[in-house]
């Protein structure tokens, strides 16, 4: 401090009854240094803490790698007192690195280990004899929010429940980014009210993200039991984004139960985008009693939502689909996109025959037509190879 | 004579202040930018995508190739070899007159479809597009165009081309990293706004080890053009750009590699061949089509290393590439200038701009003038030297630190080098100013004066060295677009 302090003296006095800009120089280069200082030494530092943080790893690594193994893949099933045995003193984590890498092994060792032969129950034991489960659930109490976010990930990792009260704390925090991630992660954690955040358009702050989160939290639930009908979600949300997504999630989950409810919905709805949905939900669960609304409503649709009626009609891959198909494409007029698409689809629902298909080929007048055509049974062959190699 | 000089004398002062302030200003912002990014996104959110591969948005890699045949097999395989769910590759041969397409029909067995080409936007004419019999290779699409002269045309040509919502922009010479295209794409799903185009960290990849397109170990550069190149990078994208971006106003996103939404690059006109900075003419339209609809958008930069380029190896290259960049500069501002100063453009108008003319094009002049200024104070016996070491080192200093703070920013981002490697970095950094800042400007202000005075340009020759070094020592000479 002293010879900083020196050194400022010295240069107060050598630059004394100089202009005010110098003495403004003089600050701006002692401050440009500071930072030069500060910055190298920040260099050096992170240097270190990489090297110090590798080599803790591979001392969790080196002395409960081989241990883990063999509780996790014993086949015998080990209680605590066998599991205190086998790590004896090293049961003992005292320090925050140690009980972080730990869980990271763990993890890493249940997730790419071999799945089929790893022992639930000494996993389980393993992680109650390191007591982990609370050190984390504690985190998400402590801490900054990088240090929230960071337990509610390791919780999820291990595979952990939690308390309804810490999702609710963290579920309504300023925090964008922590909120939301508290709010999906209910879906895996939350020991009851699994599905609550469904019910309020799951946050204000929706995006893709969140949707795929949600979705592999659904996933997960649907593994363990029946899913509740989306439809009821969808009835009290507000945001057209979220709407959309819990249609598309009536497709991917099959629930046949919602079609009913998504065909009146398709007629009192003025969102162009949820109608298009809905539309292709009715496709990916090939709902017919839905074939007449859609025919009629057709000519008097917006593109995005004509586009996906034919879609369907290629999911439904009727006759009367068929004809349909075949119909508009003689009497209206499609841009490039819809031309292709509807070719597409008489295509997949013709491909035994082909009998429309060439019918329609012949009178194809323009280049683009009649390449169109060309391509639609070049990418459907395509496809159709890459699909048997892929069964073969 | 004197009064003009005292006034310069000041000007050029608070130019210095304000840039060293802006710098600062800049640094804390990507700082801040930085650290939330990094707990924004884990692997855990990676694995998401991978997790549920019918949700991941499609992307399209569109790269043009034009006398590629040194480094087109090992670009292409590298480039089919990223992890992600649901992306194509389009390679735009761009009227190649060596083996460029021969070596791609043949490597990976393609034969010529039946496309219903759309010309969406303007190129030029596509002759021919193929697709591999291999089912290995079923994600890429080779597009072989009449040469247009330049990257623009090529890219137009590949984004018509182009079946996903999203596009890479980038070069056959770029290695990109394995997990690329998941971390452009998680900002893009994580925002209710739309983004329109996302930026990367890119770095020099001419002293890495490469093997069959995949990075093996990174090194910073042996050669001293591109070791100063690299720092020159690392300022520009951990500090201006991840600065920038916080406030949302991205003047550039690079050409070398960004990830691009399709409808809105379509809808401005995509690319303009005529440019001679495509990318940041490119970032500016779109800005501008999104203000003229009244629409919300967001540019994002990232501070992960996604794309490794080759850097230009000598000063002939060097040369070429920022006489190049100079025109383009000039020409931005000629092209747009309505968007300068332009309360209607937000930040485009009042911010991007106004700092990109005054300490982006600017500089070299005032540089310049300043350094004969100098001389004139130096042989008139002006220069009061009590004081004028202390403005030298403050000068030195402005560029000296950004260095600095940059270098220690990438390590907190992922150390991507050894303790030494580093060292050599700012070793080097310290000599910039003197060795290699000097030839920036002087290129610059040759771009400047071939734009005022309609010189025919030429695109640059590019030494390429292949990135499989063993198999190809025989180094070859091509064109390319530089």
């Amino acid at each position: 401090m002293e010879t900083l302090e020196y050194y400022f003296h010295y240069l107060d006095a050598a630059f004394a009854g100089m202009p005010l800009i110098i003495s403004v120089t003089v600050i701006l280069v002692l401050l440009l240094l500071g930072v030069s200082v500060f910055c190298l030494s920040r260099t050096l530092f992170l240097n270190y803490k990489d090297g110090q943080n590798l080599n803790r790893l591979n001392v969790i690594v080196s002395k409960y790698n081989d241990r883990l193994n063999s509780i996790l893949y014993n086949p015998n099933q080990l209680n605590l007192n066998e599991v205190h045995d086998v790590f004896d003193h090293d049961l003992k984590l005292t320090k925050k690195w140690e009980i972080e890498h730990l869980t990271n092994l763990i993890v890493t060792l249940k997730q790419f280990g071999k799945a089929k032969e790893l022992n639930l129950h000494n996993y389980a034991m393993v992680i109650e004899a390191f007591d982990l489960y609370t050190y984390w659930e504690d985190q998400t109490t402590k801490g900054t929010r990088v240090c929230k976010k960071k337990a509610l990930r390791m919780l999820d990792n291990i595979g952990a429940s939690v308390p309804n009260s810490i999702i609710q704390r963290l579920a309504y925090n300023k925090d964008d980014s922590l909120r939301k991630l508290a709010r999906a992660e209910s879906f895996k954690i939350n020991k009851s009210n699994t599905f609550k955040f469904m019910e309020d358009d799951f946050d204000k702050g929706f995006n893709h993200l969140d949707e795929l989160r949600i979705h592999s939290g659904l996933i997960s639930n649907a593994k363990k039991k029946t899913l509740p009908l989306f439809g009821r979600w969808i009835r009290t949300a507000k945001n057209e984004d979220f709407k959309c997504f819990l249609i598309r999630e009536i497709a991917f989950f099959n629930q046949q139960e919602s079609a009913s409810y998504l065909m009146e919905l398709y007629k009192t709805t003025d969102s162009l985008t949820v109608k298009s949905q809905i539309v292709t939900t009715f496709g990916a669960l090939k709902y017919e009693p839905a074939f007449t609304m859609l025919t009629d409503d057709y000519p008097y649709s917006s593109t995005p939502v004509q586009n996906a009626i034919v879609d369907v009609m290629g999911e439904y891959g009727s006759p009367e689909a068929l004809d349909f198909l075949k119909n508009i494409y003689k009497s209206t007029h499609h841009d490039d996109k819809s031309f292709i698409k509807i070719i597409e689809n008489i295509y997949k629902i013709d491909c035994q025959a082909k009998l429309i298909f060439k019918e329609l080929r012949k009178y194809a007048a323009s280049e683009f037509e009649k390449k169109a055509f060309s391509y639609v049974e070049y990418n459907s062959n395509f496809l159709g190879t890459r699909k048997k190699t892929k069964l073969s | 004579m004197d009064t003009v000089i005292y006034f310069y004398q000041y000007a050029i002062f608070f130019y210095a202040i304000c840039l060293t302030v802006i710098y600062l200003v800049l640094g804390i912002l990507g700082y801040l930018n930085i650290l939330r990014e990094k707990t924004r996104y884990t692997l855990k959110e990676e694995h998401l995508l991978n997790l549920s591969p019918k949700k991941a948005p499609g992307i399209s890699v569109v790269a043009g190739a034009y006398n590629e045949e040194v480094i087109i097999i090992d670009s292409v395989n590298s480039l089919l070899s990223l992890n992600y769910p649901n992306f194509e590759v389009v390679i735009v041969n761009d009227g190649s007159v060596d083996k460029t397409l021969d070596l791609l029909i043949n490597h990976f067995h393609l034969e010529e479809i039946p496309f219903p080409y759309v010309q969406n936007i303007r190129c030029r004419p596509v002759k021919r597009i193929f697709r591999s019999t291999n089912r290995a290779y079923s994600r890429l699409t080779v597009v072989d165009k009449e040469n247009g002269g330049t990257k623009a045309d090529a890219m137009n040509a590949g984004i018509n081309v182009a079946k996903y919502d999203y596009f890479i922009n980038t070069d056959v010479d770029c290695i990109l990293a394995k997990d690329t295209l998941t971390k452009v794409v998680l900002p893009v799903l994580d925002s209710k706004i739309t983004v329109i185009a996302v930026g990367a960290t890119m770095r020099m990849v001419n002293s890495c080890e490469i093997k069959d397109g995949d990075m093996v170990a990174a090194h910073p550069p042996r050669r001293f053009i591109p070791t100063f190149q690299e720092t020159e990078y690392l300022r520009s994208y951990l500090l201006a750009k991840m600065g920038w971006a916080a406030l949302n106003a991205i003047p550039n996103v690079s050409g070398g590699f960004g990830l691009f939404n399709r409808s809105v690059v379509i809808e401005a006109g995509g690319y303009d061949p005529l440019s001679h900075a495509e990318d940041m003419d490119m970032t500016i339209r779109m800005v501008v089509y999104m203000r003229d609809n009244g629409r919300k958008y967001k540019i994002v930069q990232i501070p992960d290393t996604c794309c490794w380029t080759e850097g230009p190896p000598n000063i002939q290259v060097l040369s070429r590439q920022r006489t190049r960049w100079g025109r383009g500069l000039l020409q931005i501002f000629i092209v747009h200038r309505r968007f300068l100063f332009n309360r209607r453009y937000g930040r485009l108008g009042l911010v991007i701009l106004p700092y990109a003319l005054l300490f982006e094009f600017v500089a070299p002049i005032i540089e310049v003038t300043g350094f004969f200024v100098l001389l004139f104070l130096l042989i008139t016996q002006q220069i009061n030297f009590s004081t004028f070491w202390l403005m030298l080192i403050f000068v030195f200093l402005i560029g000296f630190t950004m260095s600095l703070i940059a270098i220690s920013y990438d390590i907190s981002v992922k150390k991507q080098y050894k303790l030494k490697e580093y060292f050599r970095l700012i070793f080097f950094s310290s000599f910039e100013a003197v060795l290699y800042h000097p030839l920036i400007v002087i290129f610059s202000l040759r771009g400047y004066w071939q734009f005022l005075t309609q010189e025919n340009f030429e695109w640059g020759a590019m030494t390429r060295q292949g990135f499989s070094k063993k198999s190809s020592s025989k180094k070859a000479v091509v064109e390319k677009q530089l």
